[in-house]
C-alpha cells in the first residue's frame, strides 16, 4: 500500500508539470489579449478607449513579451510563494478572489454530491432489482430526461416558476436559489449514476455466487447489500474524483445563469475577457484537484476493494 | 437576521414570504467584513420609514447648524429653506448630533452648484437598486455614481457647464485656460479640494512616466504630442496652458472619464516623490511594485478608503463579494433650490449579475429602480412591456447617439491591390448601397423599428443633413447594376457573377463579430442582394478579439460594426466621417495610422482625405463654437462626397426602464457612451423614491 501510494504520489509531480504548460499554452492560444478583448468589449458598450494608454497597459502588463518569459513570471511566483498573480481584470490577487468563492463552490459540490446519491442509490437498487417494471421504466424514463434536458434550460425555467408562481426572489444567493442549483445540478449526475449502477447491478445478480447465497437461504435483502451492490457501488468511489472540477466546469453555465457567485462564472468571464494569470490559475488549479481526487479515490477503491488493493501488492 | 438583499425594500411581487435565509458564503464572507462595512450593512436594516421618523427629530439640530454658518460667518447663498424642510439627509445629521461630522454649513462649498430638480423637489432616503454584468461593467458605475467632471454637459447634450469647476476660462488665442474651483469643496473625507489635488494628478499621475496605468489623454495634448503645462495659481485656481489652441477642451471636460484631479493628501503616502519608503509599504501590503500599490488605492470602485467628489461613495467595494454598495457623500457639494444637500437618495446598489436573462427577470419583477444597459434592447422590449403592471415600472425614451445598427466597410486600403481598386471605385460602393432592400431588413431584423440610414448624423444632431443621411439608400437593384456596370465590372462568370479586370471573380467576406446576432442576420440577407446583382459575398463570424486584431494588421476584406457618434459626439470621435481612429476606421486603418502618427501599418491617404484631417486639425485649434460646427459640416461635405462606407439602418425606438416611485428621470434620456455617459449628466443625485 505504501509503495503504491508513494508510486502515485511520484507521478503527480510531472504531470501537474505538464498541465502548467498546456493550460499556460491554451489561454494564450486565442488571438489578441486582455487589451484586445477589453477594447472590443468597451466599443461593443459605446465607451472609446484611448490608444495611447493601451499601450502603456500592454507594456505594464507584459503582455508583449514571448511565452517563456511570461509563463515563468507566473509559475515561479507559485512554485516559491503561491503567488497566482494578479487579475486584470478585478485588479486583485487571483488568490484572493478564489478565496472568496471557494467555500460556496465546495459547498454546493458537497450539496449536490448528497443529494446524487441519496436520489441515485435507492432508485439505481430499485431499477435493477425490479428490471422491467413499470417503476423501472418510469425511473428510466425519468433518468434519460434528466440528462438530456439541458442545465441552463431547467435553472431559467425552475428560476421562473420560483418567481412567477411562487413569489420568491431568486438570481440571489438565497435558499431557493441554492436549492434550485443543487437540484439542476443534481439531476444530471442522478440519471448518470442511476443508469451504472442499474447496469452494474445487474451484472452482479446474474453471477453464480449470488445464486449460490441464495440456494443457501440468506434473505433476499440482505443478500443484496452485503455482496453485489458493494462491488456495483464501486463507480460512485472512482468517481469521487472528478466531482470538484466536474461540477466547476458543469456549472459555469447553471451558476452564470442563477447568478451563484462561485469558480464557474469567475473562469467563464476570465476566458472571455483573456485575464490570462486569473483563467491559467483556475485551470492550474482544477487539473490539481482532479490529479488529487484521483488519487482520492484510488485510495477509497483500493481500501474497499480488495481486488484493487492485491493488484498492488 | 434579515439578509442584505431585502431589508427596507417591500416585496414588490405582492406575494410575501421573500425567503431570506442566510447562506453560508454569506456568513463567511460578513465574519470577513472589515468593521466600518458592517455598521454599513446594518445600516441598511433600518427602513426609510424609520429614517424619515428620525428626520423629524433632527429638523431642529439642522437648522441650528444652518444658522451657526461656516468658519468665516458669511450667510449662504440660495440657503432660504422652509422651514419645515431639513437640509441634509436624516442618516447625516444623526451622524452631527452624534459628533462624528461638522455641520452642513461647513461641509457644503462657499457656493454651491443649485441643481434644477427635472419635476420636483425631491425627499431624502431609500435606495436605487440596479445591477451591473459582471465586474467588467464598472461602466455602469461610472455612469451612474461617478460622473462627476470638471464641466459637465447640460442635458440637451449642446454646451458643456460648470461642474466641480466654478468656471473655465479660455484666452482669446485658445492656448491657455483657467480653471476655477470651487472654494470650500470637500473630498468625501471631509478634506478641501484644492489646486495642489488637480496638479499633483497631472504632474505626478498622468505625467509620470514610470506610472503607466494612466497616461496624459490625446485631447490634453497638441497635435505633435505635447502634453499640456498645468500649474497652479492660487489656493483654487489652475491654469492649463498649450502650445497649440485647444478648441475641444471644454467638450473634453466635460465628458465621462476626463481629467479631473486626485485627493493628494491621501494618495500621496503610495507615490515615491512623496514618500521614500513607498517600496517597503507596497511590499508590506503585497504588492509587486509601488505602481500596483497606487494602483489599488487609487482605484474608486476597488478602494473604500479613497476620497471621491461623487454623489455616493463606496463602501462595499467591487470584487468584494456580489454587491457594490455606494452611500451618500456627506460632503457632497451640489444642493438643491431649496438648498437641501444631494443627493436625496441614501444608497445605490449594484448587484454584480452574471448572465443578461438574470437581469431582464430582475427588471420584470420589479427588482431595479432604474436600468439602461444591456436588457433594453429590441428583443426584450415585448417582455418588459408585458410586466409593465406587475412591475412598477415604465418605458423613457432613450436617444442613442448610435446612428447606425449596421456599418458596412469595405477595406479601401485592402492589402491585395486588384481588390483595393474594386473597394476604392465609388461607383462599385454605390451600387452596392442601392442593392440592398433596407425596409426588408428593417422588418425582418430589427422588429419594424428604424429608418434607411447612411453613416450620417441623426436627425436630432446640429449636423443633420438629409442628403448625407438618405443619399443611395432607395432599394433599386437595376440603378444597382448600372453602377457595377459603369464601374468597369460587367464581364460576368457562368454562376453570373461579375469579374474583376483580371478574370477572377470579385469575391470577398465581410467579417462579423459573433457578439451581435443582428448583425450575423442582416447579413445573410445581404449576401443574397449583393448575389442578385452579380456580388460574390460571404460572410465570417468570428470572435470580437479575433476581429480586432485582424483589422489591426489590416488583414480584413472588409467589416461591420455599429455606426457610432451620431450627435454632437461626432466632433470629439469623427471615426465614420473620416478616417481617424486606427482601430475603428474599418474602412482604411492605414489612412488612420497616418493620421495618428502611427508607424507602423500606415499609409498617406488620398488628397480628399488628407483635407478632412487638416479641416480636424482646424477645428481643434477654434475655440468659437458656431466655428468649429461650419468647420464639421465642411468634413461631412466631403464625407458625403467620398462616401466611405455602407450604411444600413437608423436605431430608433430605444428606451430604458424607470419604477413608477423612481422620480425626476427625464422623460427622455440621451446616451453616447463615454462622452455623454448617460444617466450621468442628468444629474443622478437628484433622483428621489417617492412614498408609492
Amino acid at each position: 500500500m505504501l509503495s503504491f501510494l508513494g508510486r502515485r504520489l511520484l507521478y503527480m509531480v510531472p504531470t501537474l508539470f505538464l498541465i502548467s504548460v498546456v493550460s499556460f499554452a491554451i489561454i494564450q492560444l486565442p488571438p489578441g489579449d486582455y487589451l484586445t478583448a477589453l477594447t472590443s468589449e468597451m466599443e461593443a458598450q459605446g465607451e472609446t478607449v484611448d490608444n495611447v494608454q493601451l499601450e502603456a497597459l500592454r507594456a505594464r502588463y507584459g503582455l508583449g513579451e514571448p511565452f517563456h518569459v511570461q509563463y515563468w513570471k507566473w509559475i515561479s511566483g507559485i512554485v516559491s510563494d503561491l503567488d497566482f498573480g494578479q487579475s486584470f481584470e478585478w485588479g486583485r490577487p487571483v488568490s484572493t478572489l478564489l478565496a472568496d468563492r471557494l467555500p460556496l463552490t465546495v459547498a454546493l459540490a458537497g450539496a449536490t454530491l448528497l443529494f446524487t446519491w441519496l436520489v441515485a442509490l435507492p432508485i439505481g437498487i430499485y431499477s435493477a432489482v425490479k428490471q422491467y417494471s413499470i417503476g423501472d421504466y418510469l425511473a428510466t424514463t425519468l433518468g434519460l430526461l434528466g440528462l438530456a434536458t439541458p442545465n441552463f434550460l431547467l435553472a431559467l425555467l425552475l428560476m421562473w416558476i420560483a418567481f412567477s408562481t411562487f413569489g420568491l426572489s431568486v438570481g440571489r444567493p438565497n435558499a431557493v436559489t441554492l436549492a434550485i442549483a443543487v437540484v439542476v445540478l443534481g439531476t444530471a449526475g442522478t440519471a448518470g449514476l442511476i443508469r451504472i449502477l442499474r447496469a452494474n447491478l445487474l451484472d452482479e445478480l446474474r453471477k453464480p455466487y449470488v445464486v449460490a447465497a441464495r440456494a443457501q437461504g440468506l434473505p433476499e435483502r440482505r443478500l443484496l447489500v452485503k455482496y453485489p451492490l458493494r462491488v456495483a457501488m464501486n463507480p460512485f468511489f472512482s468517481t469521487i474524483g472528478w466531482l470538484l472540477p466536474g461540477l466547476v466546469g458543469g456549472e459555469v453555465i447553471v451558476a452564470t445563469v442563477i447568478n451563484l457567485d462561485t469558480v464557474g462564472p469567475l473562469l467563464l468571464g476570465a476566458l472571455q475577457s483573456q485575464d490570462m494569470y486569473l483563467a491559467g490559475s483556475i485551470i492550474l488549479i482544477l487539473s490539481a484537484l482532479t490529479v488529487i481526487g484521483t488519487l482520492i479515490s484510488d485510495i477509497a477503491l483500493a481500501w474497499l476493494d480488495p481486488r484493487v488493493r492485491l493488484r498492488y501488492r | 437576521m434579515a439578509t442584505l438583499d431585502s431589508a427596507g425594500t417591500p416585496a414588490v411581487s405582492g406575494v410575501t414570504g421573500t425567503v431570506d435565509v442566510t447562506t453560508f458564503g454569506q456568513i463567511w464572507k460578513e465574519s470577513l467584513m472589515k468593521p466600518r462595512e458592517r455598521v454599513a450593512g446594518a445600516g441598511l436594516e433600518i427602513s426609510r420609514r424609520q429614517l424619515l421618523q428620525a428626520g423629524g427629530a433632527t429638523i431642529l439640530v439642522t437648522a441650528v447648524a444652518a444658522c451657526s454658518g461656516g468658519d468665516d460667518g458669511e450667510p449662504r447663498g440660495g440657503m432660504s429653506a422652509p422651514s419645515d424642510q431639513p437640509l441634509e439627509a436624516p442618516m447625516l445629521s444623526e451622524r452631527v448630533t452624534a459628533g462624528e461630522l461638522p455641520p452642513l454649513a461647513e461641509r457644503l462649498p462657499e457656493r454651491p452648484l443649485v441643481v434644477e430638480p427635472v419635476e420636483q423637489i425631491g425627499v431624502y432616503g431609500g435606495q436605487w437598486r440596479t445591477a451591473i454584468l459582471g465586474a467588467a461593467d464598472s461602466a455602469w458605475l461610472d455612469r451612474t455614481i461617478g460622473y462627476d467632471q470638471l464641466m459637465r454637459w447640460d442635458m440637451d447634450f449642446t454646451v458643456p457647464q460648470p461642474n466641480v469647476a466654478e468656471s473655465v476660462e479660455a484666452t482669446d488665442d485658445g492656448r491657455r485656460f483657467t480653471v476655477t474651483l470651487r472654494a470650500g469643496m470637500k473630498w468625501s473625507d471631509g478634506a478641501p479640494l484644492t489646486a495642489d489635488d488637480v496638479v499633483f494628478w497631472y504632474n505626478d499621475v498622468l505625467l509620470n512616466e514610470s506610472y503607466p496605468t494612466i497616461v496624459v489623454p490625446t485631447e490634453l495634448t497638441t497635435a505633435d504630442g505635447t502634453p499640456a503645462v498645468v500649474s497652479k495659481a492660487d489656493q483654487y485656481t489652475v491654469v492649463m496652458e498649450f502650445a497649440a489652441p485647444n478648441g475641444l477642451l471644454e467638450q473634453y471636460l466635460a465628458s465621462g472619464g476626463s481629467f479631473v484631479a486626485g485627493p493628494r493628501h491621501y494618495l500621496e503616502q503610495f507615490h515615491p516623490t512623496y514618500n521614500p519608503d513607498v517600496a517597503q509599504l507596497a511590499a508590506d501590503e503585497g504588492h509587486a511594485d509601488w505602481v500596483a500599490l497606487f494602483d489599488a488605492k487609487a482605484d474608486v470602485w476597488g478602494n473604500p478608503e479613497r476620497p471621491v467628489l461623487t454623489p455616493w461613495v463606496v463602501v462595499q467595494p467591487l470584487g468584494d463579494g456580489q454587491r457594490v454598495m455606494a452611500e451618500r457623500n456627506p460632503y457632497y457639494w451640489k444642493v438643491d433650490p431649496d438648498g437641501r444637500q444631494l443627493p436625496y437618495i441614501d444608497r445605490v446598489v449594484f448587484d454584480i449579475v452574471n448572465d443578461e436573462q438574470t437581469i431582464l427577470l430582475r427588471a420584470t419583477n420589479g427588482e431595479l429602480d432604474m436600468h439602461m444597459r444591456h436588457i433594453n434592447n429590441l428583443t426584450n422590449k415585448p417582455v418588459l412591456a408585458q410586466n409593465r403592471e406587475t412591475g412598477g415600472y415604465d418605458f423613457h425614451d432613450l436617444v442613442r447617439s448610435t446612428m447606425n445598427q449596421m456599418m458596412i466597410s469595405l477595406n479601401l486600403t485592402h492589402k491585395d491591390p486588384a481588390l483595393r481598386e474594386v473597394f476604392q471605385s465609388k461607383d462599385f460602393r454605390i451600387g452596392l448601397s442601392h442593392a440592398i432592400d433596407r425596409e426588408e431588413l428593417i422588418a425582418a431584423v430589427y422588429q419594424d423599428q428604424g429608418e434607411p440610414w447612411q453613416i450620417a448624423p441623426r436627425k436630432e444632431a446640429e449636423f443633420y443633413d438629409e442628403e448625407l443621411a438618405k443619399q443611395y439608400t432607395e432599394y433599386d437593384p437595376d440603378e444597382a447594376n448600372r453602377r457595377l456596370d459603369r464601374a468597369g465590372y460587367s464581364q460576368r462568370d457562368g454562376d453570373g457573377f461579375r469579374l474583376r479586370p483580371d478574370g477572377e471573380r470579385i469575391r470577398f467576406s465581410v467579417e462579423v463579430s459573433n457578439h451581435e446576432p443582428a448583425w450575423i442576420d442582416s447579413l445573410e440577407l445581404i449576401k443574397v442582394y449583393w448575389a442578385e446583382v452579380g456580388i460574390d459575398m460571404r460572410t465570417e463570424s468570428e470572435d470580437r478579439s479575433l476581429l480586432l486584431t485582424r483589422k489591426e494588421a489590416n488583414e480584413h476584406d472588409a467589416a461591420v460594426w455599429f455606426g457610432s457618434a451620431g450627435l454632437k459626439d461626432a466632433m470629439l470621435d469623427p471615426r465614420c466621417y473620416f478616417p481617424s481612429n486606427n482601430i475603428f476606421s474599418d474602412y482604411a486603418i492605414p489612412w488612420a495610422n497616418w493620421f495618428v502618427g502611427k508607424a507602423e501599418v500606415s499609409e498617406e491617404p488620398p488628397e480628399p482625405v488628407k483635407e478632412q484631417m487638416s479641416l480636424y486639425r482646424d477645428l481643434i485649434e477654434s475655440i468659437d463654437r458656431d466655428r468649429q460646427t461650419e468647420i464639421f459640416r465642411e468634413i461631412l461635405r466631403i464625407a458625403k462626397e467620398e462616401f466611405y462606407a455602407i450604411g444600413t439602418v437608423l436605431p430608433v425606438g430605444d428606451y430604458c426602464i424607470v419604477k413608477n416611485t423612481f422620480k425626476n428621470v427625464p422623460s427622455s434620456l440621451i446616451e453616447t457612451g463615454t462622452q455623454y455617459p448617460s444617466p450621468g449628466p442628468t444629474n443622478p443625485e437628484q433622483y428621489f423614491i417617492a412614498d408609492s
